[in-house]
């Protein structure tokens, strides 16, 4: 899975039959700074997610990868390979906090 | 299935009960010049016995790693199937 | 499973259901050069179900993709990322 911010909807009127009714999401990956591990930045790419749990905006979740994408009830017969499976609150890396959902 | 060098050998005391038992070996591919790693290194099940420095050909075949441990839920994925002669 | 090493942990607001409860770690892959001189990972950062307790700096065995969801058959569970192992010791062939 990896850490992944919201940065809007994508809306599709010509799309396959299985995806119809299903909201998809731009999100943009984030990773660890590589200088110091304090801070989460973009990783530099973008990708579409399927979500069944509202996320908004702005929002980080937690995205899973693969063919593990369809192993949910929501999904399983899907043609996807990316799907929202939480909306992260925190993360702390070596006990300190480095993303805040309140902040 | 790629062909890879035993650099280390793996121990675990923690670990998904598939693995107890199971030797682990840490497996590097390298690119063709034979020394540039290719990818990182991968932990593999050995049921030969491959020792260090070993060159092996390890399968990333699901099946053949729940097969290996003899447990359809095993969370591994890469096994040695073959030893390279010397 | 490549190898990865644990930095920190994930807690979830809402989740799907089958992630309600979850113990989930951040973690970085390292290469063999990183292995060998213990030397700051670069890797991508990802996110691991762990169920076996890994605290922060363990280095443990990473199953990936369709293997990581196996371990929770036959629920299903969308997960990529699993730790299989903690590691003890990791003995380099010199």
């Amino acid at each position: 899975m990896f850490l992944a911010k919201v940065i809007g909807s994508l809306v599709s009127t010509q799309k396959v039959e299985a995806l119809r009714g299903h909201k998809l999401l731009l999100v943009e990956p984030y990773r660890l700074d590589t200088k110091n591990r304090q801070k989460l930045v973009s990783a530099g790419r973008t990708f579409v997610a399927v979500d069944s749990l509202g996320a908004g905006e702005g929002e980080m979740v937690l995205i899973t990868q693969g063919s593990s994408a369809r192993l949910t009830p929501e999904t399983k017969s899907l043609p996807i390979d990316t799907v929202v499976v939480g909306i992260v609150d925190r993360v702390d890396v070596e006990q300190t906090c480095v993303f805040d959902h309140q902040e | 299935m790629l062909h890879a060098k035993v650099v280390a050998t793996a121990t675990a005391t923690l670990k998904h009960p598939s693995l107890d038992g199971q030797r682990m070996l840490l497996v590097q591919a390298y690119g063709p010049d034979g020394t540039t790693p290719d990818g990182d290194p991968v932990l593999a099940i050995d049921t030969f016995g491959a020792g260090a420095g070993t060159e092996v050909v390890i399968t990333s075949d699901g099946s053949a790693a729940r097969e290996a441990v003899d447990c359809d839920t095993t969370p591994v994925r890469w096994t040695v199937v073959g030893i390279r002669d010397v | 499973m490549r190898i990865a090493k644990i930095l920190g942990n994930v807690v979830l607001g809402r989740s799907l259901p089958s992630f309600e409860g979850a113990r989930l770690r951040l973690a970085v892959p390292l290469s063999l050069e990183e292995l060998q001189s213990e030397s700051e990972p670069t890797g991508e950062t990802l996110v691991l179900w762990d169920e076996l307790g890994a605290g922060d700096g363990s280095l443990i065995a990473l199953s990936e993709s369709g293997e990581a969801s196996q371990p929770f058959r036959p629920k299903i569970k969308p997960v990529d990322a699993y730790n299989a192992a903690i590691l003890d010791s990791l003995n380099f062939v010199s």
